[in-house]
């Protein structure tokens, strides 16, 4: 893949060496977060091994997957079960850039399990997403259109030739392809008879499969082609279209680069014709976003507001909990009371994200997590944390532990005022209990 | 249809019952003010939203019109069933809870009400509304952000607005310097319940203190998530001392709009001096089998709203309170194959409070449809103009940028 002057790749350099602050940031956006001893090792590494980590993990590992199988089976019944199988991958899992794909990508084709009311058709679309969460946009595209959570969602299984449905063919020009103004309302209708052929097939959970007899074979014209097209065509002729590499472009970089300041046009222009050169490949895409020197610029560090799986996630990384101290189902509810309940996005358009995220009860919810993980929680049989062991290992005196606790948390960026309010904390449990919780609760710490 | 009813409607002229709890509530209200509530005369005005697009032509059905009834074999609703306002018009039949509030005199419906140009996205036409801006961005701020903004009164309130959903904030609020809490239910707002007693006072007020030292500022935070944070320890500590209002009625319950109105009526009969509440009722987007659906939706929006007038009446609190209802837009007047609606454009929008009762605006013309549905008679920003000059006393023009003559919806 070419790079042009915008993308072109980080090394460091005197000005802009590789530090702390970039591994942290590395491992906020390309994966959920990590531990001190990650993030020593990194630090010592150097960005090439460190990024190559993300971009090829290896194969999952066989015990996470083991772990991984048993929440499952529990999960098709219960929708707290099904986050908390997905949260556990995030958290333990060994492929951290798929799963921050697939929550990309989750947000991306937004289907919520209020309105499938299947969670085994929730958890197939989600396989599915993981399983194209690096492959062709085009492959994604195609696939999600005979996903069966998806014809539910966007009622692509019940659409007729006489009157077809214009929901999922509306959807998938605005949001998923092109964005709004950058299609007709015939271009929608004539994507919504190429659309048309899915009937329900009553037999146990909801399937669908496509019968010739229910598909609009005739002529169509789409963005001035005529022909007799079908899905395929469509999501070829769409992705033809300049508008498509922008659209997806301009939602990769606010999701990896920045949610505070847009992106120059030159930026987007220059990602969207590699994008293009590649025919929409996203681990090549990813990648040099993940290698340029923007990424690892203050144009991009902490610039995005933390969702709540990130949030949530990177500071049980960064407490080192093993399984047996949490309850996975105490997360679920966490991060759905902080605003993301997964596989129930509000609605089509997915999250809001950026400040969004920052509604005052999700910000009481974020504080109260923070206080339930290290003080415990009757209610939800959460164990006190005991911070001293995992403290004791950062450090020999109580000034070069509070040291340890500003980089771990916050890479050093800490305000004067708090700094002085939390050097006056004892260095007992309690004094580490109440220094942590200020720190996952400051502004900076929602940042990410 | 009964003739009282009808002269209402066609006078805007509110029944001898309407004028009978006018009375009632003065009286209260009175009482009120001596038990020492903060503002009990202060005006409220809450906005909700039905998301998702509302089937505005079942909602408000011009039952007898052929081109309804041609368009929609599976979902027109019969003239048999339908509430009759008049010869042409009447509301769907689970918004029955509604004619009580209409024979009250509570109830105003505008007809027609939308965009001044067709839109049929979902999240364009909301970031309209939100906005009141034809080219916002998601950086605009929203109008009632520039309410808020644009008021000293409002600026001077511990609490000037609050939203009330499990979702996001919405752009309504958003782009301003005024941080509005948002929250689903009051056991949201508590700060660190799981911390032991011993240990809760004095941790949060080291949050408090962390939150809003001057010094707080660091490279990488910006503003907004400090202010964010800030504002929402400091109202989450007191802010559940604040609504103590019991319930006094009920509330339905099988859709969350029911206890949202319930905490806005709390915080409202608690005295909180916030002016300006919005909620919504999702779920309007019927794309298929709306029968399932639909009927049940707004079945709950009519007995939320008659429940929450029922109670403020109740408390004497009905006559400062108005409602606002709309959606992003209405549905195609022509069925899909799937027994559903597609996006449309202009529908009715409610207003409830002391307003002038009964349907007006103008109908949109279903012999002459465009692109084959009806076009918007009245532009939304007519309606917020008029809830701007004539409840919340502020010059439309600044909010809105323009001029925009406001309706005669107010007696």
């Amino acid at each position: 893949m070419k790079h042009t002057d915008v993308w072109q790749p980080y090394a460091p350099t005197i000005e802009e060496p590789w530090t702390l602050a970039r591994v942290a940031h590395l491992h906020r956006r390309a994966g959920f977060g990590a531990t001190w001893s990650e993030l020593q090792r990194d630090l010592r590494d150097g960005p090439g091994p460190s990024i190559d980590r993300f971009l090829h993990p290896g194969d999952p590992d066989p015990d996470l997957e083991a772990r991984s199988r048993s929440l499952r089976d529990n999960a098709e019944s219960d929708l707290r079960c099904l986050q908390a199988w997905w949260l556990h991958r995030m958290l333990f899992g060994s492929q951290p850039l798929r799963e921050k794909l697939t929550l990309f990508w989750h947000d991306h084709f937004a289907t919520s399990v209020r309105k499938v009311q299947s969670l085994r058709s929730m958890a197939g679309q989600n396989d599915l997403l993981r399983r194209n969460a690096l492959n062709r946009a085009g492959d994604l595209l195609r696939e999600i259109g005979s996903d069966p959570a998806m014809l539910i969602w966007l009622d692509g299984g019940q659409s007729r030739i006489e009157h077809p449905n214009e929901n999922y063919a509306r959807e998938f020009l605005e949001l998923f392809t092109l964005g709004v103004g950058n299609y007709t309302e015939r271009d929608v209708r004539e994507a919504a008879r190429a659309f048309t052929g899915w009937k329900p097939d009553p037999s146990g959970a909801p399937a669908f499969r496509f019968e010739p007899g229910r598909f609009d074979a005739d002529e169509k014209t789409f963005f001035g082609s005529v022909g007799r097209f079908d899905a395929g065509d469509i999501v070829r002729l769409t992705l033809d279209r300049p508008e498509a590499a922008r659209f997806l472009c301009r939602k990769l970089y606010r999701f990896f680069i920045s949610e505070t300041a847009p992106a120059t046009e030159e930026s987007i222009e220059s990602l969207a014709a590699a994008m293009r050169d590649c025919d929409y490949s996203i681990e090549q895409v990813v990648a040099t976003i993940l290698l340029s020197k923007l990424f690892f610029s203050p144009i991009a560090i902490r610039q995005r507001f933390l969702c709540p799986t990130e949030w949530t996630i990177g500071m049980l990384r960064a407490l080192e909990l093993a399984p047996r101290q949490l309850r996975m189902l105490a997360l679920a509810e966490t991060c759905e009371r902080q605003g993301q309940s997964l596989f129930q996005p509000p609605s089509v358009d997915g999250w809001a994200w950026g400040p969004a995220w920052l509604g005052s009860a999700a910000i009481l919810e974020r504080t109260n997590f923070a206080a339930r993980i290290l003080w415990g929680s009757a209610e939800r049989a959460l164990p006190e944390f005991d911070p001293t062991p995992w403290v004791q290992a950062k450090g020999a005196s109580a000034e070069e532990l509070r040291s340890t606790l500003f980089q771990l948390t916050l890479q050093d960026d800490v305000s004067e005022d708090l700094r002085r309010q939390l050097e006056t904390e004892p260095a007992d449990a309690n004094g580490w209990r109440r220094s942590l919780h200020l720190l996952f609760s400051s502004a900076a710490a929602q940042m990410g | 249809m009964d003739c009282t009813r009808r002269t209402i409607l066609r006078a805007g002229v509110g029944s001898t019952l309407w004028y009978a709890l006018r009375g009632v509530a003065t009286a209260s209200q009175a009482g009120l003010q001596a038990s020492g509530r903060v503002d009990p005369s202060g005006r409220v005005f809450v906005l909700l939203q039905l998301t998702g697009g509302n089937d505005g032509l079942n909602t408000l059905i011009p039952y007898r019109h052929p081109v309804y009834r041609a368009a929609r074999p599976k979902l027109a609703i019969p003239p048999d069933r339908v509430l009759r306002l008049d010869d042409e018009f009447g509301l769907h039949p689970s918004l029955q809870p509604l004619m009580a509030l209409l024979d009250q005199g509570r109830l105003g419906i505008v007809q027609g009400v939308g965009l001044p140009d067709v839109n049929r996205s979902h999240f364009h036409s909301l970031r309209i509304w939100h906005t009141a801006r034809l080219d916002s961005d998601e950086r605009t701020p929203g109008w009632l952000a520039r309410v808020l903004e644009a008021s000293d009164s409002f600026q001077r309130r511990r609490v000037a607005a609050l939203y009330v959903s499990d979702t996001s904030l919405p752009q309504t609020f958003t782009g301003g310097t005024h941080q509005v809490p948002s929250l689903d239910r009051l056991e949201d707002f508590r700060l660190l319940p799981d911390v032991p007693p011993g240990e809760r006072p004095s941790q949060a007020a080291r949050l408090l203190q962390a939150s809003q030292s001057a010094g707080t500022a660091d490279g990488a935070s910006p503003a907004l998530a400090r202010d964010r944070l800030a504002s929402a320890y400091d109202v989450g500590r007191r802010f559940e001392a604040l609504v103590t209002a019991p319930n006094a009625v009920p509330y339905p319950e099988d859709r969350p709009l029911g206890a949202r109105l319930r905490l806005v009526s709390q915080c409202i009969r608690s005295g909180l001096d916030a002016m300006v509440y919005s909620t919504e009722l999702d779920g309007f987007d019927t794309h298929f089998n709306q029968n399932t659906t639909h009927p049940f939706l707004l079945g709950h929006l009519a007995a939320a709203l008659g429940a929450f007038y029922q109670e403020l009446s109740a408390s004497g609190d009905a006559d400062r309170v108005l409602t606002l209802v709309y959606s992003e837009f209405g549905r195609r007047i022509e069925e899909n194959g799937s027994a559903g609606t597609d996006h449309g454009t202009a529908g009715p929008v409610l207003l409830c409070g002391p307003v002038k009762p009964g349907v007006s605006g103008a109908m949109p013309d279903l012999d002459h449809l465009e692109d084959g549905d009806p076009r918007t008679t009245i532009d939304f920003r007519r309606v917020y103009a008029t809830v701007l000059q004539r409840w919340l006393s502020q010059e439309s023009s600044i909010v809105l940028g323009e001029r925009f003559e406001p309706l005669p919806l107010f007696s």
